[in-house]
């Protein structure tokens, strides 16, 4: 059940624990690298238990006012605080209605007591996840220290070159949201700025996010689909609940005129690598092509093959491989005409 | 440096001098006494820690005490309001839905979440909100049926 | 079934009522005035022998009460099965002079608080020669494989049953079952 050999009472590490009030409070505490934002803490804390992060200082940031809103916005679209729950996102009827994939995927994240208190900017920034590294201190000691770590190796690969981590990403809400095109606001002391939500990640799977000291993600605005559009966000799991996915792959796909040609595809993937993966050349195949079974099969196939898979967290590289492409073939055709725009968000 | 947090617990107020790194399952077992929630992995893996805050179930193995200063915490000692048992209780105990009784209160305040906002759940319903909440003794089916058949019994609001 | 008492009716659970009212009490629940907690020091490596433990600064730790290690225990193997043939009484309580598993109880610590315990556990440096380890029953098959206890020495064991389900060694030809010792003489 757990992955700490069956070593249970993590006590937390010492820290100053910090209630700043106001967004520029926060953002000005969280300059200084001995600081770490608490916003659900349902991933920061356990890898504090583990002794992964051992911040002096935690900034809990849940203080700051009117991030956790979600609003439609003038055209059609919506934006979501960035201390909006996922449960909220889940039950959301504003959600449920527009982008039904995006309330899929909080849904599958955890079980209900992690989504209530666990937010949409913490499932965003998520930091990547490898089974080597994701454990308490004791099944971490007969190894050397990993690069994720600052160590000399990477047990993944334990041959290849140093330094490379091959920790994955591993968010859920993040493939729908990419596929959906969303952008996000993040702001600092001083200013702000938006940014396409692609370019939050920095394919490092040491420092996944490419967000400076001292920001924060405050929001995220999710743009209008056309009519006709269609989506779905399967993840696989060794449960039916709680786990991280082995892969999570999220399709919006928009249609002609005649409902059956695909104008657009946006396929991105979690769990693949360490950052989320677009799978651009599937994308560029189903552009101006009729969404048949066999053309999801062979974008499915380009998905695979644009990818470098390696064993990680018992799952190996030959099974992954399968499961993205049955995976992407089934995303296609749910994302399809025929079907409605839901995604299942669990397997 | 422990210093002072003000938390409601089962309606009652306290004053808490503890460490800003513990955590509220910490403060409710050591400093408090409320020793009916259980650690059963303390990383979030297994429910037995849930509490209802301001009526949600969390882990409070995954809680600060000072992200509860404000709210209104209960656990299972508090469940039973004025009654002598809460239905739950009840149907627990008539469906042999408790074995050996480590997962129990996390299963109860889950499922006391759960009738509060849904009097009649189905048992699929049920099944969903004890996703969180996991059982090695009972096999969760007459867990199921209890909650299911306490359902529409007089509830308190949680 | 109206003359049974028990049989055939709903028994009411005996400790039920506690349980699910939080008021019965695990053995983690009880707290007494003074109580330390205690923590374990585990082997990180599978089969080593123990080359030294230092405690001192565990020991220095405010806060801490007691390190102890397989030293200052009685050394007195337990085990399985103690007082017949077959005995598997090679454990110790604490790790007396080698380990031979991931998680073997090298030394224990008693502290005023569980993170000032576990903070002396970090403190104790014990140096490990690591020596070869079998994953698997091949491995442990195979000849020369290290053995995990001296006590037993290694002979492979034959058998297969009859048809009334007794074992007879030998009389239906080299099925092997398990790689097993023979009794320790006395």
């Amino acid at each position: 059940m757990s992955g700490n050999g069956g070593f249970a009472a993590l006590r937390l590490p010492e820290f100053s624990y910090l209630e700043p009030r106001s967004l520029q409070e926060a953002c000005g505490l969280l300059v200084d690298s001995g600081s770490l934002p608490l916003s659900g803490g349902t991933d920061l804390l356990v890898n504090m238990k583990y002794k992964l992060l051992q911040p002096p200082r935690v900034v809990d940031i849940k203080g700051i006012a009117d991030l956790a809103l979600i609003q439609e916005l003038p055209g059609g679209g919506i934006v979501l605080g960035a201390l909006t729950t996922l449960k909220e996102i889940e039950r959301s009827a504003l959600v449920k209605e527009r982008f039904p994939l995006l309330a899929a995927a909080a849904r599958s994240v955890g079980i209900p007591q992690i989504r209530n208190k666990a937010t949409l900017g913490g499932n965003i920034c998520l930091d990547t996840r490898c089974w080597y590294y994701n454990v308490p201190t004791f099944s971490r000691k007969p190894r050397e220290v990993c690069s994720k770590l600052g160590g000399p190796v990477c047990h993944v690969v334990p041959g290849e070159k140093q330094g490379r981590c091959y920790a994955l990403f591993s968010a859920d809400t993040v493939p729908v949201l990419m596929a959906l095109e969303a952008k996000v606001t993040i702001a600092s002391a001083e200013d702000s700025r938006v940014i396409p939500l692609r370019e939050l990640y920095s394919g490092d799977g040491v420092n996944p996010l490419t967000l400076r000291r001292g920001e924060l993600v405050t929001e995220v605005r999710v743009p209008p689909l056309p009519a006709g559009a269609g989506g779905a966000y399967l993840k696989l799991r060794e449960r039916g609940t709680l786990d991280f996915p082995i892969l999570g792959i999220a399709a919006v796909l928009t249609f002609a005129e005649d409902k059956r040609t695909c104008r657009q595809a946006r396929i991105v993937l979690t769990g693949v690598s360490s950052s989320p993966f677009e799978a651009t050349d599937a994308e560029a195949f189903l552009e101006n092509t009729p969404l048949t079974a066999q053309a999801a099969t062979e974008a499915a196939r380009l998905v695979r093959k644009q990818l470098r898979v390696y064993p990680l967290n018992g799952i190996s590289a030959r099974y992954k491989r399968s499961m993205i492409a049955e995976y992407a073939a089934r995303a296609l055709l749910q994302a399809g005409p025929a079907a409605s725009q839901e995604g299942n968000g669990r397997i | 440096m422990k210093r002072g947090f003000r938390l409601t617990v089962n309606g009652e107020p306290y004053e808490v001098l503890a460490a800003p790194h513990a955590t509220l399952l910490e403060v409710l077992r050591e400093d408090l006494g409320l020793t009916g929630t259980k650690e059963g992995c303390d990383e979030g893996t297994c429910g037995a820690c849930t509490v209802l805050v301001d009526r949600d179930p969390w882990l409070a193995c995954l809680t600060l005490v000072g992200e509860v200063q404000g709210k209104e915490v209960r656990t299972v000692e508090g469940l039973a309001g004025g009654r002598a048992l809460h239905p739950l209780q009840e149907s627990f105990l008539e469906h042999g839905a408790v074995q050996c009784g480590f997962c129990t209160p996390g299963m109860l305040m889950t499922a006391a979440a759960l009738l509060a906002e849904r009097p009649h759940p189905s048992e699929e319903e049920v099944r969903e909100a004890l996703e969180g909440n996991f059982c090695r003794c009972t096999g969760y089916v007459k867990i199921v049926d209890a909650v299911v058949a306490a359902g529409g019994r007089q509830n308190e609001p949680v | 079934m109206s003359r049974f008492r028990v049989v055939g009716k709903s028994v009411p659970k005996i400790d039920g009522l506690g349980l699910v009212t939080g008021e019965g009490k695990f053995a983690a629940d009880y707290s007494l005035p003074g109580m330390l907690w205690g923590k374990i020091l585990r082997s990180p490596v599978p089969h080593a022998r123990i080359v030294s433990i230092n405690t001192s600064k565990a020991a220095q730790l405010p806060g801490v009460r007691a390190v102890v290690t397989g030293q200052d225990t009685l050394k007195r193997p337990y085990g399985q099965f103690e007082g017949t043939a077959w005995s598997g009484a090679d454990m110790y309580a604490l790790a007396v002079d080698k380990v031979r598993f991931v998680g073997e109880e090298v030394a224990a610590v008693a502290a005023v608080d569980e993170l000032t315990a576990e903070k002396a556990l970090d403190l104790i440096e014990v140096e490990y020669e690591e020596l070869p380890f079998v994953l698997g029953i091949e491995e442990a098959m195979r000849d020369a494989a290290p053995l995990v206890t001296r006590r037993l020495a290694a002979t492979l064991c034959t058998g297969s049953t009859t048809p009334t389900g007794t074992s007879t060694p030998g009389s239906h030809g080299p099925t092997t079952f398990v790689r097993t010792g023979s009794p320790p003489s006395r």
